[in-house]
């Protein structure tokens, strides 16, 4: 218990620094703007309305990201505003404080309807535009503006990509920092994932922004209302997309759940094991499609039991022999493959029941995430409600089959999610 | 033919949509970023105009290539839906223009390309995430009909056929591959039921056939987190309802069971008495049509019935395969629970296929 609100606490850590640097930010822009008086507030007002909106549309990508890309891409527009329309570039404390107030102005109807809302990410995006913003106004001399000429339109252009890329790397950062706090990822493996999800997602919304800063600078208010129809069609494309991949989870989720039903595991297990191998998966720093595929084995690996003729008793595999074991990967994998879609799923649960002297130890062929999904059936059983043993005498048997039956690196790894009080 | 047409459209279109920019009094060149509101005003006037010419264009040939397909149909199932987004696309045009003028020349390609590239690439990933699901539920089902030899392909055929008789009914999209999904995932709860029970040849006693029973619930209680349409979940519910009452699990009759369920209802009899049972070979499909006329009133919604024999006798069936294992002349009389043929019609008494019966 007292591990667990430990974890808690740190996992609060981070969130908090950002949620603090992010409002200290925020406040002290607005007060800086309140003291000068805003300039150009017909452009405030529109890029903050539409700020506003795309932080209530948000909706959540992946599992842990939730994002809003049109209250970024107009964001990062704001603050990358020059042109002849607008005599004076807004600054970098306006563009701070516009953000700051619309997020909060888009994120305070959903808590009040009671949707998902996180202030952590609201309060990274107002750092990532503060830093393009920054970065904006530190390479763009004052007098460089859309003139229709290719000599000035070039290098503003760069600096809005400059400015972008600032942003993003920051973001990224932040990201990075997160994860490894709260997915204990090591930190190379981290900024690997954000810098993926940045060159693809990100870069979309920065494009947009910057389009959207072009667009308003050459046409002024007109502009925003090109460049949004499209945003939104993007935004909802990708909301159908969210909510499909949502979908085929869970479809594999829910199936994974018919051997409990089939009385061949018992209720959860598969979810724990599944939870459990993902804790690895993070560990060893796998890659978010690995780690996904990882998690459907884990879900997965009990199918094959299904073609098998009778339940075995409590659900306990271990109790089975090995060739049975062995046939009922097989199977699993069998099925699996039949899907046409989950084939690197369907090798990890082929092998997720060889012994590793006589598997990955001779064949590297065979994934690593085999022995993962090996090692958190194991320890499942052990430790989970049919086995009912302490974590500590858990990992002294699984410790004794180190090198024949487990893989070292995973049985090292699973100390050391244990040892960080990991618990089903 | 095909590519000619298209660049004749474009053609025609093209002219419209410049015709209408001239006549709103468009503005021009670097004119442009000094009239911005007339600008705006002369393109949006062109690509109304473009997008009607070319629905226009389209219903014509259309309406000369197959004569049946009326021009109100074609402009709410294809122009009205992706009206939005072709504005869309065309103000983005119109922006690629505007930053061009700004100075960008060429470079401005690339500021258009990159947003509308994020727009196709997500497109592309939710038709992949949603063939990923079918594929995967289908896997499953597969698996388990390998407990029973002899319904192996009955979840994908009531699929086809509750496809068929939805595209009769004229459902909307949605609804339609929600109806296909109830189809296929209806006989997921059999996981439940041990193999033993299943695969028993005999008559099934009381306690064997509560067992199955079960099935529908199990079926709900596994796919009840899948955020389907209500009406998928209730149709693998209430599936073994009889128009009079008499089916389980809750007894529902008339149309107080759910429509998804009544239809599939119809077409898992159907292809139940179509397929080879271990006690008896398969039924012809006419044969079998008659057993389902002969029932509709005591087990089936009537006009449904009607439908899905209309359905059938004009596209046909495709009945079983012949991968099925030939019947068991070893094997006694008997009935199991999804062969529902009743009184003349099947020859079996319907003792087992329902309660209080």
């Amino acid at each position: 218990m007292a591990d667990s609100e430990g974890l808690e606490v740190r996992r609060l850590g981070s969130g908090a620094v950002i949620i603090l640097a992010g409002s200290v930010l925020g406040l002290a822009a607005l007060a800086i703007t309140a003291r000068r008086g805003i300039s150009e507030w017909p452009y405030a007002l529109t890029f903050g309305l539409l700020i506003a909106i795309g932080e209530m549309v948000q909706f959540r990508v992946d599992r842990s990201r939730n994002r809003a890309p049109i209250a970024t891409s107009a964001a990062l527009g704001y603050a990358v505003l020059r042109g002849p329309e607008l005599a004076i570039p807004p600054d970098v404390a306006q563009v701070i404080a516009v953000t700051a107030m619309a997020t909060l102005g888009g994120v305070l109807p959903r808590v009040i309807a009671g949707m998902r809302w996180d202030i952590v990410v609201s309060c990274r995006r107002v750092l990532s535009v503060a830093c393009a913003s920054a970065v904006f106004a530190a390479v763009t001399p004052a007098d460089l503006s859309w003139s229709g000429s290719w000599k000035d339109a070039w290098p503003l252009t760069g600096a809005m990509l400059l400015a972008v890329l600032g942003a993003a790397t920051m973001d990224a950062l932040i990201g990075a920092g997160q994860a490894t706090e709260k997915y204990n990822q090591p930190f190379p493996a981290a900024l690997r994932d954000e810098v993926v999800v940045a060159a693809r997602i990100g870069m979309a919304m920065a494009i947009s922004g910057v389009l959207l800063a072009s667009g308003t600078s050459l046409l002024g208010l007109w502009g925003p209302p090109l460049v949004v129809v499209p945003l939104f069609l993007t935004q909802f494309a990708f909301r159908r997309f969210a909510s499909a991949q949502r979908t085929y989870r869970t479809t594999v989720r829910s199936m994974a759940r018919s051997t409990e039903i089939a009385g061949f595991s018992s209720a959860g297990q598969n979810a724990r094991t599944a939870s459990l191998a993902v804790a690895l998966g993070y560990d060893l720093g796998l890659r978010p499609d690995r780690l996904e595929a990882l998690e459907y084995a884990a879900l997965l690996s009990g199918v094959g039991q299904l073609a098998l003729a009778d339940p075995s008793p409590g659900g306990a595999s271990l109790l089975r022999s090995r060739g049975e074991r062995q046939q009922a990967a097989e199977i699993g994998a069998s099925i699996i493959e039949r899907s046409g879609v989950l084939d690197h799923v369907a090798e990890i649960v082929r092998h997720s029941n060889d012994p590793y002297r006589q598997g990955r130890a001779n064949n590297s062929d065979i994934p690593v995430e085999s022995g993962i999904v090996n090692v958190a059936l194991a320890y499942e059983q052990l430790v989970g409600e049919s086995g009912g043993q302490s974590p500590d005498k858990a990992m002294e048997s699984i410790g004794l089959g180190i090198g024949a039956e487990y893989d070292p690196v995973v049985v090292e790894s699973l100390r050391r999610v244990i040892g960080r009080g990991f618990r089903f | 033919m095909r590519r000619v047409f298209n660049g004749a459209q474009a053609v025609l279109c093209a002219t419209a949509a410049g015709l209408v920019f001239l006549q709103t009094g468009g503005v021009q060149g670097t004119e442009v970023l000094d009239h911005p509101g007339r600008a705006m005003f002369s393109a949006t006037a062109a690509i109304t105009t473009w997008l009607a010419v070319s629905a226009v264009l389209m219903c014509l040939v259309l309406w000369l290539d197959r004569g049946a397909t009326s021009p109100l149909d074609f402009l709410r199932k294809v122009a009205a839906p992706t009206v939005v987004p072709m504005m869309g696309y065309g103000l983005l045009g119109v922006l690629l223009a505007v930053v061009w003028l700004g100075g960008l020349g060429i470079g401005a390609v690339f500021l258009v390309v990159v947003p509308l590239l994020v727009a196709r690439w997500t497109l592309s990933l939710y038709e992949a995430e949603r063939n990923a699901q079918a594929a995967t539920m289908r896997a499953f089902i597969q698996v388990i009909e390998t407990k029973d030899l002899y319904t192996r392909g009955h979840s994908e055929r009531v699929s086809e056929g509750v496809g068929m008789l939805g595209r009769h009914l004229d459902l909307t999209e949605d609804r339609q591959s929600a109806l296909e999904h109830a189809g296929l995932l209806h006989d997921v709860g059999k996981v439940g039921v041990p193999t033993s029970i299943i695969r028993k040849p005999g008559r099934l006693d009381d306690s064997e056939m509560d067992a199955i029973r079960l099935h529908p619930a199990r079926g709900v209680e596994l796919i009840g987190n899948i955020p389907f349409l209500e009406e998928v979940k209730s149709a693998v519910l209430h599936h073994h309802e009889k128009y009079d009452g008499t089916g389980y699990p809750a007894g529902l009759s008339g149309q107080n069971i759910p429509y998804f369920a009544r239809i599939i209802g119809i077409v898992d009899a159907f292809d139940c008495l179509t397929s080879t049972r271990s006690y008896r070979p398969a039924r012809g499909v006419e044969e079998t049509l008659q057993i389902l006329l002969q029932d509709r009133y005591t087990h089936f919604d009537p006009d449904l019935v009607d439908a899905f024999v209309d359905v059938i006798r004009t596209q046909g069936w495709k009945a079983a395969a012949a991968e099925q294992p030939q019947p068991d002349s070893s094997v006694e009389a008997s009935i199991d629970h999804d062969d529902l043929s009743l009184g003349s019609g099947g020859g079996a008494s319907g003792s087992a296929a329902g309660p209080g019966v």
